[in-house]
């Protein structure tokens, strides 16, 4: 039996794995392949030497359309939005699917797939990877999926009944309870893998350092919240319920990276005069929490701190109290 | 006076950019106009990053989800995954699952949210930018279909026949709306073949460019802004102005990487002004990037809000795209179409006899005799093709949107 292996990312147990599987391929080849020069040269790192996909095309639009066309347009979308009469094709397809469309790009990796001899294909578990997704259309024996970091998610529980593996393999025992409980279409292989070292409780004499720094009185309460544009209509509501109630709190927002950080601050500015609210790019400003908020569940964020989490998960849209529960 | 109520959908800052001065104009008669917003899949740029400085007053879909929402929403999303299993369709194998299944949870977010918004505001009319939108078929369908508000959309651009062909655009465009506003004859015949029915079709001209055809009928005062908004872009000499406008640098034929570049060069060693203007749905990234090379003495970029100001006081604009083409024509502005790498230009206005062809970087030197007059296109020619495809230019299209929406009655 021949095997491909596909990697999308870099994880040391993705590795592991890959390398473990290898070892133990005693009945044919192993061809793997890397989606972007950093996995290529992790998995050069560790003896992998994939092929690494580069198919830089000249996109032709007019072909590209006529081919969407086909693909989307209706294609098989002609079904309705529950409760409506008004297909989905006519709402995703040309403003939303069509930016995504791999369109000749992605049919030159799927011929160069398809002249591969392999029988067992092996992926990195990334819904947002399109180079992933389509051995399905191969006739295998084996099409195992890898976890890397938390999978826990909203996109994952939504697309549960459609995932096309044979195998899921996870390191974390709750993340394969949660497929299980999630009536995951396939059978899960968990792998116990040393999981992260737990980041250590702030101590009293770190919080007052972090507070005296940042002009921030020991009594006051302060609120450290995480700010992601793609919560941001629940962090304004949580701004909007803070701003109508006197409690003396300080907010300090974090905002990781540029976009983050540039969307945060026209948001804050028209709360500035309400409420003590200050923003910064760091995580460093925890030890001066009494409570991280966040908006939505987020598994690797939560392992990451150090000052007890509250998810303000409003309406539940992120689906974060099936994504949290961990029994 | 009306006191009616008007919702505007502006998801998307070109929305807003686009029917911000018909807002006003209903304002001024009356009407009560509020702006409607959503999320914008994993909101990078999110609507309300544009919005709330302006102060305008806004609804969000995602405040009319209730406590009951998710026992809709996620049911209905399952339902679609199903279907979706079950069809058979290759989608996922070209595009990423994630971006396919997050895209359902947020149109049965916004058909929950809309529902319930249309029901409580209670609109007179609804407009948006165009159906041919994520967002904007949802808030038609249900506006119509199911709330029987009266519904109007807007002909955004330029209307490309490859756009009709392979993806069926003008008859799409009027799908759901009652009525659909048009900017020339021209253009209503084109929906018109498309299959869509006269009796929808509202021939108005350009409501974005009121406020610039407006100005232009008072030559003296607009001259005076043209130089101030050049003063403003840091221009302060009195040699030509050359607004490159690209296309989407993904969208562009030819190489990106080298345009900026060569045009820059160009510039300089000929002592013209240069304004880099990226295309408005470009990444902040980018952007900034663009602004960090070229900042300075005779090449500038331009990352205002909106460009109209700046290619309207351009004495040649080089494009790709042809909108921008043509709304420099609707404003006077030669326009050229520029072909550094001979790729060739898709439904070209040159080849219309409209615009100005630069192939390859030898006809750079055109640049200068157009500037400098010696090189012009047939006015009869161009004045006729103004008229067919850009219509009155008296700057009073949103009056005459106005006065079909008097008589809109619920």
């Amino acid at each position: 039996m021949n095997t491909l292996l596909i990697a999308s990312v870099v994880d040391e147990f993705f590795l592991a794995y890959a390398c473990w599987r290898r070892s133990s391929n005693m009945d044919g080849t192993f061809t793997t392949l890397a989606l972007s020069p950093d996995v290529r040269d992790a998995m050069k790192a560790v003896g992998l030497s994939p092929v690494f996909i580069d198919l830089g095309l000249r996109v032709d639009w007019a072909e590209r359309d006529a081919a969407f066309k086909a693909l989307a347009l209706p294609g098989k979308l002609d079904f309705c939005i529950p409760s409506t009469d008004l297909p989905l094709w006519k709402v995703i397809s040309l403003d939303r699917l069509s930016f995504w469309y791999g369109g000749a790009m992605q049919d030159r990796v799927i011929e160069f797939v398809g002249s591969l001899e392999f029988d067992r294909a092996i992926v990195s578990f990334d819904l947002g990877q399109p180079g992933l997704w389509f051995l399905d259309r191969f006739d295998l024996a084996e099409y195992t999926a890898v976890g890397v970091g938390r999978i826990r998610s909203r996109s994952l529980l939504d697309y549960m009944p459609a995932l096309p593996f044979s195998q899921f393999v996870v390191n974390h025992e709750s993340d394969a309870r949660f497929l299980g409980r999630h009536e995951c279409p396939c059978p899960v292989v968990w792998i116990p893998w040393p999981t992260r070292v737990m980041p250590p409780k702030v101590e009293k004499a770190e919080r007052e350092k972090v507070r005296r720094a940042l002009k921030i009185t020991n009594e006051s309460f302060v609120s450290v919240v995480r700010f992601e544009g793609l919560t941001e209509w629940a962090f304004r509501r949580w701004l909007d319920k803070r701003s109508s109630t006197i409690d003396g709190r300080v907010i300090l927002v974090v905002a990781e990276g540029p976009r983050d950080r540039a969307i945060a601050d026209v948001i804050c500015q028209s709360y500035r005069r309400k409420i003590d609210l200050i923003l910064v790019d760091s995580w460093s400003v925890e030890p001066a929490a009494d409570e991280v908020v966040c908006f939505r569940h987020d598994q690797d964020f939560i392992e990451s701190r150090r000052v007890k989490v509250s998810v303000m998960d409003v309406m539940d849209r992120f689906l974060s109290s099936r994504i949290a529960d961990d029994k | 006076m009306t006191n009616k109520k008007v919702l505007i959908f502006a998801g998307r800052q070109h929305h807003f950019l686009k029917l911000a001065w018909l807002a006003m104009t209903l304002r001024q008669k009356g009407y009560e106009v509020k702006w409607v917003m959503a999320d914008n899949m994993i909101n990078i740029d999110p609507s309300v990053e544009y919005m709330l400085p302006l102060g305008e007053p806004f609804l969000h879909v995602l405040d009319y989800l209730d406590n009951k929402s998710q026992d809709w929403i996620t049911p209905a999303v399952s339902e679609m995954v199903d279907q979706y299993k079950r069809s058979g369709s290759e989608i996922h194998h070209y595009i990423p699952p994630f971006v396919l299944v997050f895209s359902i949870r947020e149109i049965t977010e916004c058909v929950y949210g809309f529902r319930a918004l249309l029901s409580q505001e209670q609109p007179d009319v609804v407009l948006v930018l165009h159906e041919n939108n994520f967002w904007t078929k949802m808030l038609a369908y249900l506006s119509t279909q199911e709330f029987r508000i009266p519904t109007f959309g807007f002909q955004e651009g330029v209307l490309r026949r490859r756009d009709q062909t392979t993806q069926n655009k003008q008859t799409t465009a009027a799908e759901y709306v009652d009525g659909l506003f048009v900017w020339s004859e021209d253009s209503k015949a084109q929906y018109t073949a498309a299959g869509v029915v006269s009796s929808k079709l509202h021939v108005v001209g350009m409501p974005h460019l009121d406020v610039y055809h407006m100005s232009q009928l008072d030559p003296k005062n607009w001259h005076a802004a043209q130089v101030a908004h050049r003063w403003s872009l840091g221009i302060l000499n009195t040699a030509g102005t050359v607004l490159f406008a690209p296309p989407q640098l993904n969208r562009y034929e030819g190489d990106p990487s080298t345009v900026f570049r060569t045009l820059a060069m160009w510039a300089v060693n000929s002592g013209v002004n240069l304004v880099i203007r990226p295309h408005p749905l470009e990444s902040s990234e980018t952007k900034e990037s663009i602004a960090s090379m070229f900042s300075s003495g005779p090449v500038v970029t331009d990352l205002l809000l909106d460009g109209t100001m700046t290619l309207a006081s351009s004495d040649l604009v080089l494009t790709q795209q042809s909108t921008v083409g043509v709304e420099a024509i609707s404003l006077g502005v030669p326009a050229a179409e520029i072909d550094l790498d001979l790729t060739g230009v898709l439904e070209s206005l040159a080849e219309q006899g409209v615009a100005h062809r630069i192939s390859g970087e030898r006809e750079l030197s055109k640049i200068r005799e157009i500037l400098e007059g010696r090189l012009n296109l047939d006015k009869t020619v161009l004045g006729r093709w103004c008229d067919l495809n850009c219509g009155v230019r008296d700057g009073q299209a949103s009056v005459r949107v106005a006065s079909v929406l008097d008589g809109v009655v619920r």
